[in-house]
């Protein structure tokens, strides 16, 4: 008859018991570390242009970014060899001018599937080629070794991967979240039942951060913030809403965060009349318009913060029959934030052609993206060796000198 | 659309799976056939594709390498008259013990009608009807009347080409126009009230979807929807959204338990799926790879399995010239190539676009046969054992565990083989397996589809949801909404990927909603007044939120005896029936199966 019972408190062993705030506060002057995960593999060589490299355009007939001399449509130059997307002019050339934003050219995993699922999750999890516990994310690996206390958060409906593991990390996603009022007795009764189960921190946790969060939102007045930070109206289910919101509970609460953005498989229309226009620049644009968001709402602690964008891997360099691009292999990561030495394109790079393309088809992978994260980490939160090997096994960490 | 979260459970469980694969199976053998000898429309089957021509020794081949051991044809008969009784008692006693489990699991959830139907027929009769391919529906008729008129149920090509056709020469006449003019702002007026038609025709479609889940009394037809359509996910983004009660009803549903080969063309003879990957723009010289490679990681050979990049490029060669023409127009073609053309519905193969060169895929090459091609393909990749393996495993994970044993994968595997893809067959070998009985005392963490819909069977079957839209809503911020899984490998089936804080917070919402009698679930539907629509008679109007009656409800009664000490005295310290629906709905034993 207690079979049921039985099975869910298998796995309650071993687990600690929940604390009355599921975070400690969140003390000024730390590092404070966001993780932006680009789900669907964005076409990085549209961001990050090689504008100086006749290969590139021959290679993107209909879909280049137009060289910089060629008006409103033109890249951006960065450098003698890399140019911005244009739509991202108005939201973050200002951060690489203050020298707030660093690309990293040529980074990703080893993983050749070209499984957005499969290298997502190998990322994610970054136990290098064979993952053998599923249940334990990078991230949480670093709490861990950040003494298991840093506050974290992810702001999402489930908890990613990365964030999986021993150290619990709550979840709320902000655009889907709902004020149903479950009165405190309720909620006593309801943590009452699941006391025994596998599912009791999870639960007590639950009820922990939403009211938490609703009290920092009530206290931090985001509504406002957020029309002052997007300077205008936002849809406060959008990305660049939910980006202010953000922003202004990592400045408050929170030192790691998580956010994931969908939607990047550009397979078809990528662009329309040339690089410029069309699905992929509206979509950087809204995405430079929320980190931009992000950065005015951390208001004070942007100082502290380091923002790092991802993605599973880059796209074909060559445009497909459809004005878009097939999966692909390197990819280039994106760092910004007050505490960044950006205004440079960091990390190991190959000029482009037909000899240097992995398999003649994409981006190679010359820095590993553990290796890369790792001196991050290292740096941000003065790591040494064997605690980063803690976080990413069998890596050595390689010091971009990032922040 | 931003900020989508994934979780990516199901992938996981892949990589898990590779070395239980390759366990061998030794204790024992899933025979999936019944003490009334039910099975015999597969068996028949097997007969006739076995190589062996006897009697004995086609059920020998059937056995497979689960009686290799046996010594001859005689042990192995007498087993086969011994097992399927052995089977049928563990199961009967399991489901006696478990009724709710079971009905939940088989179905969307326990009612009262369901648990005594299932008290007369018996476990293995109820389960026989249920698996029957041409088990029907039969929706209370009001219902079904109405259900069968929507306009979301016509066939496409009686009104995608208007609509489209429609949409597109406003779209020019606006482009020719200043965007200040007064014809400009009425331009977009039509073209507003365009797409409020096409949004209107995927709620209608989400909303048939979920009534028919509530109270069809196929329920093992209408979950294997829900499981084929996530194992064949299309987003409803852009021309696809109109379209998906047609994949639901036309593309889908007529071959859940039917062979998976005929599932396999289905979609990929299907608009949704054309259009949702991109083959209908993968045509001579500008090769889209995208369904190629989607077709084989996800939907039949599974990742892992013996293919290369060569392979999904070879393929994507192969699947050119098939494509979608929304307007429904005739194909021009040269005159030799007439006789190749192929078209159906909105779906054509087009031999201008389709490149004739021989390309080699999984070992096999294909050449110059036109859609030929593509049908042997499709055979191909059907019929190779990884597909079965891959299938079996996502069945057994959705119906019996998150980590199935590899002895029941093997039995389902060996099914599969014998019947050719029957999927009728596998899930029985499934339902009878001693895996399946043991695991209905070893619950599942139900998935949010799971959830709600077992909440809303468990609360209101005695009455009719005449307003499905605010189910709709709860699931998206359960995070699991209806064709609303922008990437192509579906939501994840394990339960690792429901249970964290913010999921059941969420749920705690919902079912207190529920609880309390969820009145917005009973206002006049939107497309009720559109449609002649029968439940709109005065019997079926508004009536004041009347919470349900769970603690005496025959699905409670039957779930009392599993309910751990916490549960039964937290549920003993209110008497106030809203507060006590919303905790049981809230239980841990409600959200898992």
């Amino acid at each position: 008859m207690m079979h049921r019972r039985q099975f869910l408190k298998v796995a309650v062993a071993g687990s600690l018991l929940p604390s009355a705030r599921v975070w400690a506060a969140s003390s000024a002057g730390r590092p404070k570390f966001v993780l932006v995960f680009l789900r669907g593999a964005y076409d990085a060589a549209n961001l990050l242009i090689p504008y100086r490299n006749d290969f590139y355009y021959e290679s993107r007939p209909h879909i280049a970014v137009p060289r910089p001399e060629s008006g409103r449509d033109g890249a951006i130059a960065l450098d003698a060899d890399w140019a911005l997307h244009p739509a991202l002019r108005a939201s973050l050339l200002p951060l690489w001018q203050r020298r707030q934003l660093a690309f990293v050219p040529f980074t990703g995993t080893h993983d050749m599937t070209r499984s957005h699922f499969e290298t997502q999750d190998h990322i994610e999890l970054g136990q290098g080629p064979q993952p053998t516990d599923f249940n334990d994310g990078f991230l949480n690996r670093l709490i861990q070794q950040l003494n298991g206390r840093t506050p974290a958060m992810a702001f999402t409906s489930q908890v990613p991967l990365s964030l999986r593991g021993p150290a619990r990390v709550p979840n709320l996603a902000l655009a889907r979240s709902s004020r149903t009022l479950i009165t405190a007795q309720q909620r006593r009764r309801l943590e009452q039942m699941w006391g025994d189960t596998p599912e009791a921190h999870a639960v007590a946790e639950g009820f922990t951060v939403r009211s938490e969060v609703n009290h920092d939102m009530a206290t931090a007045r985001w509504a406002a913030e957020m029309r002052a930070a997007s300077r205008g109206a936002v849809d406060p289910g959008g990305f660049v809403g939910v980006a202010a919101r953000v922003g202004a509970l990592m400045r408050d609460s929170f030192e790691i965060g998580f956010i994931d953005v969908g939607g990047w498989d550009t397979h078809v229309y990528e662009a329309t009349t040339n690089g410029a226009q069309g699905q992929l620049a509206t979509k950087l644009g809204a995405l430079g318009e929320g980190l931009a968001a992000l950065a005015r709402a951390a208001g004070p602690a942007w100082k502290d913060m380091t923002v790092v964008v991802i993605s599973e891997f880059g796209r074909t360099f060559r445009e497909n029959g459809n004005r878009g691009t097939d999966h692909g292999h390197g990819s280039v990561y994106w760092m910004l934030g007050g505490s960044v030495r950006g205004g440079r394109i960091a990390g190991e790079q190959v000029p482009l052609s037909p000899s240097t393309l992995n398999q003649n088809r994409d981006y190679p992978v010359l820095s590993d993206y553990r290796a890369v994260l790792g001196g991050l980490f290292a740096r941000l939160w003065n790591l040494n060796a064997g605690r980063i090997r803690a976080v990413f096994p069998d890596t050595q960490a390689r010091d971009l000198g990032l922040v | 659309m931003f900020a989508e979260t994934t979780p990516r459970g199901r992938h996981l469980r892949k990589l898990r799976e590779r070395p239980t694969m390759a366990a061998k199976n030794t204790q024992h053998c899933g025979w999936p056939r019944t003490p009334q000898g039910r099975a015999g429309v597969w068996i028949t089957r097997s007969r006739r594709h076995t190589v062996f021509g006897s009697h004995a020794l086609a059920l020998l081949a059937l056995l497979g390498t689960c009686f290799a051991t046996a010594n001859g044809q005689n042990v192995a008969e007498r087993h086969v008259a011994q097992t399927p009784r052995a089977f049928a008692a563990t199961l009967n006693e399991a489901v006696r013990a478990h009724p709710v489990a079971f009905l939940d699991r088989i179905g969307w959830g326990a009612n009262s009608a369901q648990l005594a139907e299932l008290h007369r027929l018996g476990a293995i009769r109820f389960l026989d009807a249920q698996l029957d391919p041409r088990a029907r529906a039969a929706l209370p008729s009001p219902l079904g009347r109405s259900l069968s008129r929507l306009p979301v149920n016509a066939p496409l090509e009686n009104w995608v080409p208007e609509l489209i056709a429609d949409e597109r020469s406003i779209l020019r006449a606006r482009g020719r126009i200043s965007a200040e003019s007064h014809a400009a702002q009425a331009a977009n007026n039509r073209l507003k009230i365009l797409r409020q038609h096409a949004n209107l025709l995927v709620r209608q479609a989400m909303q048939e979807q979920l009534l028919r889940a509530i109270y069809a009394q196929n329920q093992l037809h209408q979950r294997l929807i829900w499981f084929w359509m996530n194992h064949f996910n299309v987003f409803r983004g852009g021309n696809i959204g109109p379209m998906m009660g047609d994949y639901v009803r036309h593309v889908i549903a007529p071959h859940v338990l039917g062979h998976f080969r005929t599932l396999l063309q289905a979609t990929m003879f299907s608009p949704q799926m054309l259009l949702y990957l991109n083959n209908a723009q993968n045509h001579r010289g500008h090769i889209n790879e995208n369904y190629a490679r989607e077709v084989m990681e996800l939907h039949s050979v599974g990742l892992g399995a013996h293919y290369t990049q060569t392979d999904v490029t070879d393929l994507a060669h192969v699947l050119t010239g098939l494509g979608v023409d929304l307007l429904g127009r005739p194909v021009h073609v040269r005159p030799a190539l007439r006789a190749w053309v192929w078209q159906h519905g909105l779906v054509v193969f087009n031999p201008a676009r389709h490149d004739p060169q021989p390309e080699r895929v999984l070992g096999h090459t294909f050449a110059g046969q036109g859609i030929g091609e593509i049908e042997q393909v499709i055979t191909v990749l059907a019929n190779d054992p990884a597909t079965a393996r891959h299938i079996s495993y996502e069945l057994a994970q959705y119906f019996v565990a998150d980590q199935p044993s590899a002895a029941l994968v093997s039995a389902m595997v060996r099914t599969w083989e014998h019947t050719h893809g029957n999927i009728a067959a596998v899930m029985r070998t499934l339902f009878m397996s001693p895996q399946f009985a043991a695991s209905l005392s070893q619950p599942q963490f139900k998935d949010p589809m799971r959830y709600l819909l077992s909440a809303v069977r468990a609360s209101y079957s005695g009455r009719i949801v005449t307003n499905p839209q605010p189910l709709i809503g709860m699931l998206y911020r359960l995070g699991e909404p209806l064709y609303g899984r922008q990437t192509p490998d579906g939501y994840p089936l394990a339960a690792d990927a429901w249970s964290s804080p913010g999921q059941l917070t969420t749920r705690f919402a919902v079912a207190q909603q529920l609880a309390a009698g969820a009145p917005a679930l009973f206002l006049r539907s939107e497309w009720m007044h559109r449609v002649s629509y029968p439940l709109a008679s005065r019997a079926w109007m508004i009536r004041p939120a009347q919470p349900p009656d769970l603690e005496h409800s025959a699905v409670f009664e039957a779930a009392e005896a599993t309910l751990s000490q916490a549960t039964l005295s937290t549920l003993a310290q209110t008497t106030d029936r809203r507060r006590w629906n919303a905790l049981w709905l809230s239980s841990p034993e409600f959200m898992t199966e």
